[in-house]
């Protein structure tokens, strides 16, 4: 059931609501940042600029860490990333879901430092005859990143005890059992919450590749 | 529900009681789903303090007057251009009779297939007219666009022009005479970014008399 939206206004500090409605594609609930949180980034607000990048910080972070591989500059792409969503802020539709805009800067941002840091492990152009081969670096893939956006934003969605046991089972390759001991509950409540996490995570199934953009 | 869990183990998880109701799409899904709850990107957390970073920079960052720096720093580059054709001008005109011409012929650095280029470059009183046509390269839309630079020995490059798709001849303008400046290169660029030379180059040739 859809919850009611609080009237809003646009004059500056007006606290966002957020809403919660589905969208037409991925089978999960998309929280859009309202349009007073995305008229306050505009402006520059600080609350604002906080709660945009509480809402698409860590989908960002995840894109820019699968393609660059490295914590320090995934940090850097995502900083680069709402700096640059900001500079062109004022072409954004503040009607609609930012998500996509959002993840074609964080690629770019992330490719654009990927680059960088390829140029740096090679000799400068400069330095190159003009009738040389150059050296260039396999390119990313980058037809993963909007699954990687996708599947982030739908671990981020399962309640936290449910992605705690889907982290473990997943990254860490723990079983049932180890992961009981760990965080000191029954087997079986593992298990059901186990269940439940990829239950979730199944809605993604025919949706994984839809694009973000 | 075994406790040790394999790779297809946790796919069939995934799956749950459809695994063998799947179409093909979800199918494919399955798989990139499970590596993709593997890979610790997945799961990469922020580092403290990167969320004060963002609005910090942003806090501190000027008004994003875009055009208005590109301007600047085109109307710098241009004036530094003149003085140096000023000065080319004064020592070629005791050597030379009539406009100049030369060209030059494109490749990719990447040597991607199919991109290739070739420029006729003529000089007359307002400077040098380069025609650029090349092929292989995808028309882009905005933000992204192509730019054309010249640059000389010491690495020093000047902006002759940007375009978007290369179906048809492209005309640029050099203010810099290409004997000096005897590289030209067009790099893909993007408005949200200031133009870099050092970015993507995309074609690349060496300019000779012609």
């Amino acid at each position: 059931m859809t919850p009611t939206v609080e009237q809003q206004s646009d004059s500056p500090g007006a606290s966002p609501v957020r809403q919660r409605r589905r969208t037409g594609h991925a089978p999960y609930c998309v929280e859009l940042t309202d349009r007073s949180v995305l008229l306050g980034f505009q402006r520059r607000e600080p609350n604002a600029v906080r709660a945009v990048y509480h809402e698409y910080g860590r989908l960002v972070y995840a894109i820019a860490h699968r393609l660059l591989g490295r914590a320090d500059l995934a940090d850097e792409a995502t900083q680069q990333t709402f700096v640059r969503a900001w500079q062109a802020a004022d072409r954004l539709d503040v009607q609609r879901d930012p998500a996509p805009w959002l993840a074609t800067i964080a690629k770019r941002a992330a490719l654009d430092i990927h680059r960088r840091e390829a140029r740096r492990a090679a000799s400068p152009l400069d330095d190159v005859a003009t009738d040389h081969p150059a050296v260039v670096s396999l390119p990313p893939d980058l037809g993963v990143l909007d699954a990687v956006w996708h599947v982030r934003r739908a671990i981020d969605a399962l309640p936290p005890e449910e992605g705690t046991v889907a982290r473990l089972q997943h990254l860490d390759g723990m079983t049932h059992r180890e992961i009981a001991a760990k965080l000191g509950i029954a087997l079986g409540t593992v298990k059901s919450r186990s269940h439940r996490a990829h239950a979730r995570l199944a809605l993604l199934l025919g949706h994984l590749r839809e694009t973000v953009t | 529900m075994n406790d040790q869990l394999t790779r297809e183990e946790r796919a069939a998880m995934i799956a749950g009681g459809r695994s063998r109701t799947l179409d093909s799409d979800e199918v494919a899904d399955l798989g990139l789903l499970t590596d993709l709850l593997a890979h610790p990107s997945t799961w990469a957390e922020t580092s403290a303090g990167l969320e004060d970073a963002v609005l910090q920079t942003i806090l501190d960052a000027p008004p994003p007057h875009r055009f208005a720096r590109r301007a600047r720093r085109v109307a710098s580059v241009g004036a530094a251009a003149v003085a140096i054709v000023a000065i080319a001008i004064s020592l070629t005109v005791t050597h030379h009779a009539g406009p100049q011409s030369f060209d030059a012929e494109m490749r990719s650095p990447a040597l991607t297939h199919g991109v290739a280029g070739s420029v006729a470059i003529s000089e007359n009183r307002a400077g040098y007219r380069v025609m650029l046509h090349a092929k292989g390269l995808p028309t882009l839309t905005a933000p992204r666009y192509y730019q054309a630079w010249l640059k000389d020995g010491t690495g020093t490059r000047v902006p002759i022009g940007t375009f978007s798709s290369c179906d048809g001849p492209i005309t640029l303008w050099s203010g810099v005479p290409p004997e000096t400046f005897s590289t030209i290169t067009v790099t893909r660029e993007s408005t949200e970014t200031e133009p870099d030379a050092t970015s993507e180059v995309v074609l690349v040739g060496a300019i000779r008399s012609a």
